[in-house]
């Protein structure tokens, strides 16, 4: 049925910038040709345009029109009524008369589908934010910070030590992301690279991509940043205790992993988890991050590290495997105790997800043991804007860590 | 250093440039972010050493083809400056016709044979004949549009160019959609960016920033009857801007 009408679709968005209850934002910096002063601002954005999922990378997470025009009917008919307990239309007939080819009428679309039969599939969540941000007045506006040290890791990866300029700590959790932003170019969502004990400063790590990323990659150190946040649910670490820990990172995975792993590994905090295990793939030698702490991880006796790369060019030097990270799990022998008792953190590029769980499964980890952390368009960074939604979940907010077992009958999750 | 910027035109009215030149005392603000070193239009100096090559018209005889390529190799970065330049637009109309023919109805019996500047052959935009790195869309350009480009250029960012529908800014300017007033309006397919003037000021988009994406015929058929309009006459709109030969 979607298709049928979306097939006739003119991607217009008349539909949505019509609706009075569409509030889906995006943030724009607009720059005075001077270039000496400028805003931002705030315009309005719709779910049916194709570019509204897109990335810095350049992926769009909804590019099927179908998709989108679906999502809208969810959003008004489904999402928002679980969320907030009322039909988010109020009926006034706006967008039927705004379609030229007479498709948005939400009247036709919920009779057409009361034709269909009820899947058992309709039973969206709520993932209850637990992190919350502690200072409510602030969080859309970046407080002033300063790059401390700035250094580059690979050819497209630079890291940098960020610190506020009040010199508070950032109080975030492992898992954590922040919108970092830099005036007149824009924000962008970065995860948060290092433990939270190593405040007062703060790491993250760029791949140069979009606009804000391939400026940071022109700053140095002492330049100033804004930073909003830290945004989104962490990892739960407390419920980790206990367990053993397996960590699967591909590629510039292993920048939000880095919080947790070294969280885990402080001296204070090692004591209270079981057997650590890290496995990570990068496409090339040449782009492994953080050698020097896999080094160390490998180095030391209460750690299990393996690393991979998918591919080696002959004139690399690389002595280590070479294959995918699923290569990896038949290396860790997990029945020399109970894989029931297993908790494993999986973060990668889109692709790896459904083949990493695969191999977890294969192990024997139950899929509520199971983490992961999902990238999206984070715009706004508290719920409001719209962009990362998958279905009716706010990445920002909810995410972008999720327990595996809570989103894996999701669509569009791990398409 | 500031960028040093040139504006050269081809075939056109050179009515985008007068847009900049229309800029008035930001002009002011324009020369403190780059270097103007040739500009015919506004002034009488001209430089062949430039970072930024800003192109107006389009493709229309063999010498044209010569200088395109020389400013391309002369530039870092090539822009195409208004829908001549994007797509060839007003101009590409004539390509319903084959240069011979055009040429004939042109020139008549004028002996133009081994005159360069009377050679004529079927209209190209300049992506057609060079790698084009940024494009600056309309007829005539938007000048909140090009200041826009140009500062995204100056802080090392991609200016952001609309890949939505005209509708987007039409309902942002609270319109009454011209289709209800029994009007015929390109908008619903055609590059935003030009904050819908022409349907506020109660004209119709002609489709002057370039075609987003072609409809199914059926679809379109179904729409226009709606609004008694007729197929036929959406074609002959559409020619005006966006002339492609498989039509």
């Amino acid at each position: 049925m979607w298709g049928e009408k979306s097939d006739k679709c003119l991607e217009c968005s008349s539909c949505t910038m019509v609706c009075p209850t569409c509030f889906c934002y995006d943030v724009k910096d607009e720059v005075s040709l001077n270039l000496k002063d400028g805003r931002r601002i705030r315009t309005w954005d719709s779910c049916l345009l194709r570019d509204f999922t897109k990335i810095g990378s350049g992926e769009v997470f909804r590019g099927d029109v179908r998709e989108r025009f679906r999502h809208r009917f969810y959003r008004k008919g489904n999402y928002l009524p679980e969320r907030y307990g009322f039909v988010a239309c109020v009926g006034c007939g706006r967008c039927g008369i705004a379609c030229l080819p007479d498709i948005a009428d939400p009247c036709d679309v919920m009779n057409d589908l009361s034709h269909f039969e009820k899947s058992d599939y309709t039973s969206r969540f709520f993932i209850e934010q637990k992190t919350e941000t502690k200072d409510k007045t602030t969080i859309h506006v970046p407080r002033s910070a300063t790059i401390k040290h700035m250094e580059k890791l690979t050819e497209t990866e630079m890291f940098f030590e960020i610190e506020l300029d009040d010199k508070k700590s950032l109080c975030h959790k492992p898992g954590q992301f922040v919108e970092v932003s830099i005036f007149g170019i824009g924000e962008a969502p970065i995860s948060v690279s290092s433990s939270p004990s190593s405040s007062p400063s703060f790491e993250i790590v760029v791949r140069k991509v979009g606009n804000v990323t391939t400026k940071l990659f022109t700053m140095s150190t002492g330049d100033k940043l804004g930073i909003r946040g830290p945004f989104g649910n962490g990892f739960d670490v407390k419920s980790f205790e206990k367990k053993h820990l397996l960590f699967a990172s591909g590629g510039i995975g292993l920048v939000p992993m880095r919080s947790i792993i070294n969280y885990v590994l402080e001296k204070e905090n090692r004591k209270r988890f079981k057997d650590v295990t890290i496995l990570y793939g990068a496409r090339q030698p040449s782009e492994v991050l953080f050698m020097g702490e896999i080094e160390e991880w490998k180095k030391s006796s209460d750690v299990k590290c393996e690393l991979t790369v998918d591919q080696c060019v002959d004139d690399e030097t690389w002595s280590g495997n070479v294959g995918l990270i699923t290569t990896l799990f038949p290396k860790i022998r997990l029945d020399k105790y109970d894989s029931k008792n297993t908790i494993a953190v999986v973060i990668g590029p889109p692709v790896m997800y459904k083949f990493a769980i695969r191999s977890l499964e294969t192990l024997g980890i139950p899929d509520e043991n199971i983490f992961v952390s999902l990238e999206r368009r984070m715009k706004c960074g508290v719920g409001k804007c719209g962009h990362c939604q998958i279905n009716g979940i706010y990445v920002c907010k909810e995410g972008p860590v999720f327990n595996y077992c809570q989103i894996k009958n999701l669509p569009e999750a791990f398409e | 250093m500031k960028p040093r910027v040139a504006f050269f035109d081809f075939a056109s009215c050179e009515g985008c440039q007068l847009q900049i030149a229309n800029l008035e005392e930001e002009i002011l603000d324009l020369i403190s972010i780059v270097d103007v070193v040739s500009f015919r239009e506004i002034m009488k100096e001209h430089s062949d050493k430039y970072d930024i090559a800003i192109i107006e018209g389009s493709i229309m005889r063999p010498m044209d083809e010569k200088r395109i390529c020389k400013i391309r190799s002369r530039a870092k970065i090539l822009v195409a400056l208004g829908a001549c330049a994007v797509m060839g637009g007003i101009n590409k109309i004539r390509n319903q016709w084959s240069a011979e023919e055009v040429k004939r109805e042109v020139y008549g019996d004028a002996d133009i044979k081994d005159n360069d500047f009377f050679d004529a052959f079927q209209t190209k935009a300049i992506n057609e004949i060079v790698p084009v790195d940024y494009y600056i869309y309309g007829c005539p350009i938007d000048r909140d549009e090009f200041k826009r480009v140009i500062t995204a250029l100056s802080l090392g960012k991609k200016p952001e160019i609309p890949t939505y529908p005209v509708c987007v800014e039409c309902k942002k300017n609270e319109n009454v959609c011209l289709f209800e007033l029994g009007k015929f309006c390109l908008g619903p397919i055609t590059r935003a960016g030009c904050n819908a003037i022409c349907p506020t000021n109660g004209s119709a988009c002609d489709g002057c920033r370039g075609i987003l994406k072609k409809p199914e015929v059926e679809s379109i058929i179904e729409i226009l009857e709606r609004y008694d309009l007729t197929y036929e006459e959406m074609k002959s709109r559409s020619i005006l801007y966006n002339y492609r030969k498989e039509e």
